[in-house]
């Protein structure tokens, strides 16, 4: 795990989004039931990454901050990645997150954000690569930019790379 | 914009941060029992903002915790979150148990941690629902032994189906004796927040 204290390491905030080109890294810490989806261009070397906390966009509120939602957020970085040079053919997805940390609670708002996730990726013709979600515990991930390699590290699992 | 998207002024910042305080004050006498030795309780900030903002007060981390939420219902909707990470997890639930060797993955142990939190945040919004002259209760704890940011990430997400904005009340105890150290957050949807400033105003307001 690369945990060096680096100026190009990016932190992604909760209801965030970040894009960057290698070597730049992108981090966002303590997905619950939110969804982290990264994406990834091989040959530009850009990523970018969303920390999305609802599903969907459709009835928001305010309509203030797209990266709060998977779909408005996955589309959003898509569009931003491609403002920065990649090419929407040779994207593919990563998604991470959708825990289910407390049992008894009935939103279940962690398995409707990956189907969400997992449905706005496929309408928008982008490969899903790999995931890691679900079951009842946090993750933090890193994404580096340089390989397209996504480090997933959890308290109690240790740390794994898809 | 919608409704709620202010900022407190510094009155209600100031009775706010007040109300904050009578909460843990008493919180930090149950545990005091509890443990039986002195503990210090700390407001560290509080403030009304954006649900996704909310890591920015708290802070977040990876570290491991045993944290345990509750919901605050009837006359307030929040959330009441307390914190022990794992080195005063463990010694809380010595000096309640007695026992030497904790464990905390032990069922026991959970219930120990779940019960104190339960109490404390039981004393809290009963101290403050007494202030305020209002009815609020608090449901069972659900505990999880996981980093403190995917807790409170679970616990925001939820709350952000909801509502848009909170208030949030971030404070920390501490037993020196013992060296148990808490973080005890509270978070409160924006009609709430309305709610106790109108029976504040009230009460200064009074002939």
């Amino acid at each position: 795990m690369p945990d060096m204290p680096d100026s190009s390491l990016i932190i992604v905030g909760i209801g965030g989004f970040a894009i960057a080109r290698s070597p730049a890294r992108l981090k966002t810490s303590g997905l619950g039931s939110c969804v982290g989806v990264t994406i990834y261009d091989r040959k530009e070397h850009i990523g970018g990454l969303v920390h999305a906390m609802l599903p969907s966009a459709k009835g928001d509120r305010l309509e203030n901050n797209p990266a709060k939602y998977a779909d408005s957020g996955i589309e959003y970085i898509i569009e931003e990645a491609i403002k920065t040079g990649a090419s929407k053919k040779r994207l593919e997805a990563k998604i991470v997150g959708g825990a289910s940390m407390f049992p008894n609670t009935f939103l279940n708002i962690g398995k409707r954000n990956i189907k969400c996730a997992k449905k706005t990726l496929d309408e928008l013709g982008i490969p899903i690569v790999a995931d890691d979600t679900g079951k009842n515990y946090g993750r933090t991930i890193i994404l580096d930019t340089s390989t397209g390699i996504l480090y997933v590290k959890s308290a109690l699992y240790g740390c794994k790379e898809i | 914009m919608g409704k709620g998207i202010r900022k407190l002024n510094d009155f209600e910042y100031g009775a706010l941060k007040e109300i904050g305080n009578i909460g843990i004050g008493n919180s930090a006498t149950s545990l005091s029992k509890l443990t039986h030795t002195g503990v210090h309780a700390n407001i560290l900030g509080a403030g009304f903002e954006f649900i996704e903002n909310i890591p920015k007060i708290t802070g977040t981390s990876d570290s491991l915790v045993m944290g345990t939420f509750m919901h605050v219902k009837k006359e307030l909707n929040g959330y009441i979150l307390i914190f022990f990470p794992e080195d005063s997890a463990r010694n809380l639930c010595r000096a309640v148990t007695g026992e030497r060797e904790v464990n905390l993955a032990d069922r026991l142990n959970r219930s120990v941690i779940e019960e104190v939190s339960h109490i404390l945040a039981g004393t809290y919004i009963t101290s403050l629902a007494d202030f305020l002259h209002m009815d609020v209760s608090i449901s069972t704890p659900y505990s999880a032994y996981d980093m403190l940011g995917s807790i409170l990430n679970y616990v925001l997400t939820e709350m952000c189906y909801k509502t848009d904005l909170a208030l949030i009340l971030d404070s920390e105890f501490l037993v020196k004796e013992n060296k148990i150290e808490g973080i005890f957050v509270t978070l409160f949807d924006p009609v709430s927040l309305d709610y106790m400033l109108e029976k504040i105003n009230r009460m200064l307001n009074k002939p």
